[in-house]
């Protein structure tokens, strides 16, 4: 029988993580010339709509592409898209939930890591697909994408099987051995 | 969100009329070395004077009454009397400054427009901002008390400037640099984000 392994995300934590390291990069990037004023403006992530606009849009495409790497693990019950899950969210919730069927010998600890790792390679997908609007950032494109793989490694290596649960030795199959030459 | 904010252009007219009633005053400062000591400041001066200090150039503050000081030296005339104290503006000039105010804040439109838009409403300029980060933010800064100012000073310098070059374009390189610096201080303050908010909520995972 399967289990059921729920991993709840929030936007909010997603879209900030992503305008930080935007804004971080542009900061920096600042401080060597202070009259890139206007550029780092327009590298730094949101909150002009359009802006916001790509965000979101690369939140669903991110979070579309994490379904498609855990096909094999969508629950089949479900009938709803997952990235529908995202319409859910409204001024006052501001999480999202995603669930997926993991065989029984999942290791439910790693439930929490899984989720991080999730939350994570959204943030590093979005990044990347942010440089990648930004000129002269193809670099941080291969950087974050490279990151992104990565992340879904880990998830991957999260989902294996743990070892079988040991027997007792009374489950063992019995057998004997008689010594027939002493007959 | 969009953040915006509002200038009252009758405020920038008279300042703009203050500044050059100050260079007025210069040039008919008629006395010579021996008297240049005398010179006080106005009231007016004093409202400029404020005007550069509210915008964070407390410096000019000392500067200002030695470069007075130094301009009345320089300034004679043929008989050496003083006519400063009658020199005003006359309507035309009234008119020109009006007209220069306007061309200054149609060059900010221009300069600008990328992520601000100016809205003129019975006499005030409301400008909003693009971006909701402009003020505010995760460290709460209020941007808008140094817009106002940056955007006056820019639009005074301007008119000063533009009015100075027709008759006395020496003394209009002064205000020439005030332009260049407003503008590059306007710049900085509107493409500037402010660092985002931390709402940082930790993933959850479960297995049922």
């Amino acid at each position: 029988m399967a289990k059921k392994l729920i991993c709840t995300l929030n936007v909010d934590a997603i879209y900030n993580a992503v305008k930080s390291e935007t804004y971080i990069s542009g900061k920096t990037e600042l401080q060597a010339n202070a009259a890139n004023s206007a550029k780092v403006y327009n590298e730094q992530a949101g909150d002009d709509a359009y802006h916001e606009e790509k965000l979101k849009r690369t939140l669903r495409h991110s979070l579309g592409k994490l379904m498609a790497f855990m096909v094999d693990f969508v629950d089949s019950a479900v009938d709803t898209p997952m990235t529908d899950t995202l319409n859910a969210i409204s001024t006052t919730n501001r999480n999202f939930a995603v669930t997926f069927m993991v065989n029984t010998r999942f290791n439910g600890g790693l439930a929490g890591t899984i989720a991080s790792l999730m939350q994570e390679y959204l943030i590093e997908n979005m990044i990347s697909l942010w440089w990648a609007a930004v000129a002269d950032r193809k670099n941080d494109v291969t950087l974050y994408t490279q990151m992104a793989v990565d992340t879904l490694n880990m998830i991957r290596k999260c989902l294996s099987k743990k070892a079988p649960v040991t027997t007792s030795a009374t489950d063992e199959a019995a057998g004997s051995i008689s010594d027939e030459s002493s007959t | 969100m969009a953040k915006s904010t509002t200038i009252t252009l009758s405020d920038i007219k008279n300042k703009a009329k203050k500044h050059l009633s100050i260079i007025g005053r210069r040039f008919n400062r008629k006395d010579g070395d021996k008297n240049y000591q005398i010179i006080t400041l106005t009231s007016n001066e004093i409202d400029v004077l404020d005007d550069y200090i509210n915008g964070g150039a407390a410096y000019l503050k000392m500067l200002f009454p030695e470069q007075l000081s130094i301009i009345g030296r320089r300034v004679k005339d043929n008989t050496g009397k003083s006519l400063y104290s009658s020199i005003q503006l006359t309507t035309n000039e009234d008119n020109i400054v009006e007209t220069y105010m306007n061309g200054a804040i149609d060059f900010l439109v221009g300069q600008l427009a990328d992520v601000v838009t100016f809205t003129l409403i019975n006499g005030s300029y409301n400008v909003t901002f693009a971006n909701s980060r402009w003020t505010g933010g995760e460290n709460k800064a209020d941007f808008t008390p140094s817009f106002n100012d940056a955007f006056t000073r820019f639009v005074v310098a301007y008119t000063v400037s533009q009015v100075l070059s027709m008759y006395a374009p020496e003394y209009a390189k002064k205000y020439d640099a005030d332009v260049t610096n407003c503008l590059v201080s306007l710049k900085q303050l509107v493409f500037t984000k402010q660092p985002p908010e931390n709402t940082y909520t930790a993933p959850s995972g479960s297995c049922e």
